[in-house]
């Protein structure tokens, strides 16, 4: 009697989880985990800090379209820049991140609250989810994120905070630096001088 | 291919031809090809008067934003953004209806109504019943209309514009009841120089309010940023384009906090 009680009970507890379980696949999924997974890994300042900038670009390569990311942003100067450039771009391109971004994460005491995912109109494999930051101190942040469904694996491909998306505003501005420096090879060069200065660190 | 040729050809600059832009890429963003163009045929002109208005913000706008800021209590600021967003009252309304936008012209008259009942305009308790505050502007209605922005335009003091959006604003104050007020007679409508003080100490407010709200914000907008004039353009249009599709964060469910539990 007893056993097939508990038998019954779980089979409905069971029933009663996979719908949740469920709810947390999809891209909200993919973005609540790999948030769960930013704070959990980049928050501890007690990390070395070459430690922590290790696991960003780990979080990167894994989480965000960097190839997608970069032809978007480099966009008509892609194409005629060699291999080489390329490459150079996106690792610096991720310092540059990293420079930027790696050190909100620090010592960061808010959380996050994924809402559901709004797919595109004209593409199904993408979507946009919206994330609103709320920390202790100070006004709650709406981000909205633009998440790419590739055989079942997400990936990232832009960030839009307040409306403004990152990555239009980075291909507008990167344009202009490469018609002024005549090509990708010279963005490159403005960067690293740039994140070498420590520039693009938040005060 | 020929346009390409053409592109090339007489103005000599060794910019790639067109073909070679993956347009998917673009598609993959969900931005239009076609913004792929600067819209900014006076950028010469507009760099020049980006760098007075920034010279002009840091000798005077922003320490006065700074100043009052530091030294004015958040209750008195409150007060006066509220104020000064009541006396917009007639122009955001105006537009409102003009948008065709019933239900956002319907919480504009119920925000004047409760907020001038109760605090004459000093106090939003319209926010507080769930009657957020929203603007708009006669530049905004053309484009909710589908006028395009014409090209992009840096005003000086004023800051960044466009086409479209200089004449919203000269028809924004032709629209305005304060604009006619004069200074002697209030029952006495004027167009002319007697009003001009008044608009002029509301432009100045308006402005040195917004500066002091918005100090932080634009000063991490512009951190590290390797083209300010070319970062302050596309960050004013993303904006301007969220104000025209009505997705600003707060107001839309389906976006910003909406996705709060």
């Amino acid at each position: 009697m007893i056993p097939r009680l508990v038998k019954s009970l779980s089979l409905v507890l069971l029933v009663l989880l996979i719908p949740q379980a469920q709810a947390q696949e999809g891209p909200e999924g993919f973005l609540g985990s790999f948030g769960q997974e930013a704070i959990a890994e980049l928050t501890d300042t007690s990390v070395p800090e070459a430690q922590r900038e290790e696991r960003f670009k780990d979080m990167l390569d894994r989480g965000f379209d960097l190839e997608a990311i970069s032809r978007f942003i480099i966009a008509r100067y892609w194409r005629s820049a060699d291999e080489a450039d390329r490459q150079a771009f996106i690792e610096t391109f991720k310092d540059y991140l990293s420079q930027r971004f790696l050190p909100l994460f620090a010592g960061y005491q808010g959380d996050f609250a994924t809402g559901s995912a709004r797919p595109d109109r004209d593409n199904p494999e993408l979507s946009w989810v919206p994330i609103t930051f709320r920390s202790p101190n100070g006004q709650p942040v709406a981000t909205e994120w633009r998440v790419r469904n590739l055989n079942g694996s997400y990936k990232i491909l832009d960030v839009r905070a307040e409306g403004a998306s990152l990555a239009l505003t980075l291909r507008e501005e990167y344009a202009s630096v490469m018609r002024r420096e005549g090509g990708l090879a010279g963005l490159v060069e403005q960067l690293r001088q740039q994140v070498a200065r420590g520039a693009f660190r938040p005060d | 291919m020929q346009k390409a040729a053409l592109a090339q050809a007489p103005i000599g600059e060794e910019e790639p031809a067109d073909d070679a832009y993956d347009y998917d890429d673009a598609t993959l963003f969900g931005y239009g090809a076609e913004e792929e163009g600067d819209n900014d045929p006076l950028e010469t002109l507009n760099r020049f008067t980006f760098a007075f208005n920034e010279m002009l913000d840091t000798l005077f706008l922003r320490p006065a934003a700074f100043t009052y800021r530091e030294l004015v209590p958040l209750g008195i600021r409150n007060a006066v953004r509220s104020f000064l967003r009541t006396l917009s009252t007639p122009v955001i309304l105006a537009n409102d209806l003009l948008q065709g936008d019933g239900e956002r012209a319907l919480i504009t008259s119920k925000r004047f109504f409760v907020n001038t009942a109760f605090s004459l305009g000093f106090y939003d308790y319209a926010e507080e019943l769930g009657l957020p505050y929203h603007s708009s502007d006669f530049g905004q209605t053309l484009g909710v209309h589908g006028t395009g922005e014409g090209f992009y335009l840096v005003l000086p003091v004023f800051g960044p514009s466009s086409a479209r959006d200089t004449a919203g604003t000269l028809v924004d104050s032709f629209m305005d009841p304060l604009s006619y007020l004069a200074a002697e007679d209030l029952n006495v409508v004027t167009l002319g120089d007697d009003a001009r003080p008044y608009s002029y100490v509301r432009t100045g407010a308006s402005g040195l309010e917004a500066r002091s709200r918005s100090m932080d914000v634009i000063d991490q907008a512009l951190e590290g940023s390797l083209d300010h004039y070319t970062r302050v353009r596309s960050l004013w249009r993303q904006a301007r384009e969220a104000d025209i599709e009505k997705r600003s964060a707060g107001e839309d469910p389906d976006f910003g906090l909406g996705g709060l539990p």
